[in-house]
């Protein structure tokens, strides 16, 4: 079972891999501040974290 | 949003991203669902991406500030 499951994610996830260069962006943040990534690398590793729906139950 | 980050007393910027922006830059969505997934970048240099963490192994900050200690 785990084998389709491996497969199905490889071939449907297209976020980048180690090695890949991430797609760069500019965003604000909750206190108004804006922030570039490609800026950021500049002063050292940026840890970029997604955490879906993180105000939800879900 | 705000009280949330001071309750983790987090000295890190806090993205909200309703529209999906950074979702869809980074295609962390299963196309198939409607959920997103929990996952870490750690990016370096020239924006490479240096690890990724995902689902359990994303839960836990430190693998992605040891990954950092190393760069």
């Amino acid at each position: 079972m785990m084998i389709p499951s491996v497969l199905l994610t490889s071939v449907l996830f297209t976020a980048p891999k180690i090695g890949d260069t991430a797609p760069d962006f500019t965003i604000s943040d909750t206190a108004g501040l804006s922030h570039q990534l490609s800026k950021m690398v500049r002063e050292g590793p940026v840890i970029l974290a997604f955490f879906p729906k993180a105000f939800t139950g879900g | 949003m705000k009280k949330f980050k001071a309750s983790l007393t987090a000295d890190y910027p806090f993205i909200a991203d309703p529209e999906g922006q950074l979702l869809k830059l980074f295609d962390v969505k299963y196309p198939l669902f409607t959920v997103a997934k929990r996952i870490t970048f750690v990016i370096g240099k020239d924006r490479k991406v240096l690890k990724v963490f995902e689902g359990s192994n994303a839960l836990d900050p430190n693998h992605a500030i040891n990954a950092c200690m190393n760069y």
